[in-house]
């Protein structure tokens, strides 16, 4: 599950710069023509403190693109799957809508579309960046606050944010689920955006895959062959004809 | 003079034979949604909405079919004294490893686990997949579990099925015709199930 980040692509949210138009999610809904109800960007106004000393901030909310993708674990059918910029690709065709990725992601983020009986979230555009062009919500964004880039460079843009506070601090994404491919620039602790400190693969899910997986293979091909051993080896339980004798 | 014996009612057959095609459709559809690593399958049958459809629709007669199975073995599956040295010694099928196991009657002790494994894996099947199916209006984390619950029940009724139609078919040969006739032959009885066999002696029935 290693994942290599430096030749990732990803994108860097600025919480700073957003403004909360929701321009990132318009564009999103347009280029994927969702239905009324869903969407994969939702950007959700937070609020910290109490009156009169408020804050109040927009988050971005989608797939964060993690490097131990707990949706990608979970998914019964492989139907999540890794791509070779980094993305977390959640291939409609192949999901059966059995919404284990819904119920298993850290940040919610995948939603299942009941009309389509599939689930869906971010592919961070795939057929965009595969023609050179940035993410639909990158390209909308109008006050910079989403880039879209190198792992590395949005990494570096992102400490540059950062090194203005004067208190060293990473971005959130980099330091749990071993790294995540978007990246937040956020001047607080994460429970002052709304944000899960130290999200995680769900236990339930580690040990369905690790465990019980490979325990229920082995022991079903396990159990054929026990069967196919006794049969060569001690042989089937016949009738023996002096056994009959003996009776009559 | 008849060389069979009657073992097996016209009704248990069907019943049998029902919960039987049911379990083997559930098996080998759950089995392409627990086993996603067949690459030439993939999106064709293993992984596709059809075959979780499949296992949704043949789930509800394998889920009305239990009680009727537990109706028609419950009486003659009691578990009995001697039973449980039955499995110490493996029921003798292990050749000269363990000697001396004890007669079976009607069930052996193997055939009763199988029979009560059937019963808690069933019932555990049917609450975790209830769960699973309405996924959305349900606790995530106990959806998560029950993924859990739903394999390990699997895990445990294939590991006892492989054995059951080994010594159905190829493992104790004469079995099989059981289920399409419903008897067997009185050197099978005397074979497999003796202390059976002597009392449908005593009771004249043979």
């Amino acid at each position: 599950m290693q994942d290599d980040l430096k030749d990732s692509y990803g994108i860097l949210f600025d919480v700073e710069r957003c403004v909360g138009c929701n321009a990132c999610a318009m564009a999103c809904k347009a280029e994927f023509g969702w239905p009324e109800g869903h969407f994969i960007v939702r950007v959700e106004p937070v609020e910290h403190g109490a009156f009169p000393v408020v804050e109040k901030n927009f988050v971005r909310n989608a797939c964060m693109h993690c490097s131990d993708a707990a949706c990608m674990m979970a998914c019964p059918v492989s139907a999540i799957s890794r791509r070779p910029n980094g993305a977390v690709f959640l291939d409609e065709k192949l999901c059966i809508g059995c919404q284990y990725c819904v119920i298993s992601c850290p940040f919610n983020v995948p939603q299942f579309n009941r009309r389509l009986g599939k689930s869906y979230k971010c592919n961070l555009c795939e057929h965009r960046t595969a023609e050179g062009k940035e993410p639909a919500c990158v390209a909308t964004c109008i006050t910079g606050a989403l880039r879209y880039g190198k792992i590395d460079d949005l990494k570096a843009q992102g400490g540059e944010i950062l090194a203005s506070t004067g208190v060293e601090r990473k971005l959130y994404g980099e330091s749990f689920l071993k790294g995540t491919h978007v990246l937040y620039a956020i001047k607080d602790e994460p429970e002052h955006y709304g944000l899960n400190r130290d999200p995680k693969v769900p236990l339930s899910v580690i040990v369905w895959k690790q465990f019980i997986q490979p325990i229920g293979t082995y022991g079903i091909f396990g159990a054929i062959m026990a069967a196919i051993a006794h049969y060569l080896i001690i042989g089937p339980k016949k009738e023996k004809k002096y056994e009959v004798k003996s009776d009559e | 003079m008849n060389d069979t014996i009657l073992r097996m009612k016209s009704h248990e057959i069907i019943i049998h034979w029902l919960h039987l095609i049911c379990f083997c459709i559930l098996l080998v559809t759950g089995i392409l949604l627990f086993l996603p690593r067949f690459p030439f399958l993939k999106g064709v049958i293993n992984g596709s909405v059809l075959t979780k459809t499949i296992h949704h629709i043949f789930a509800i007669p394998f889920a009305l079919f239990l009680p009727f199975v537990i109706w028609m073995f419950w009486k003659p599956c009691r578990w009995e004294k001697g039973d449980f040295t039955w499995i110490t010694k493996a029921g003798g099928y292990l050749g000269n490893l363990f000697k001396n196991a004890p007669e079976a009657g009607e069930f052996n002790a193997g055939q009763k686990l199988f029979f009560y494994n059937t019963i808690v894996s069933g019932i555990l099947f049917i609450i975790s997949g209830l769960i699973m199916w309405q996924a959305s209006v349900m606790p995530p984390e106990l959806v998560r579990w029950m993924y859990i619950v739903h394999d390990l029940a699997m895990v445990m009724v294939v590991l006892m099925f492989v054995a059951h139609v080994y010594l159905s078919t190829i493992g104790a040969p004469g079995s099989f015709q059981l289920l399409y006739t419903g008897r067997v032959s009185k050197s099978w009885a005397r074979l497999h199930h003796p202390r059976w066999y002597k009392e449908l002696e005593k009771e004249g029935r043979v």
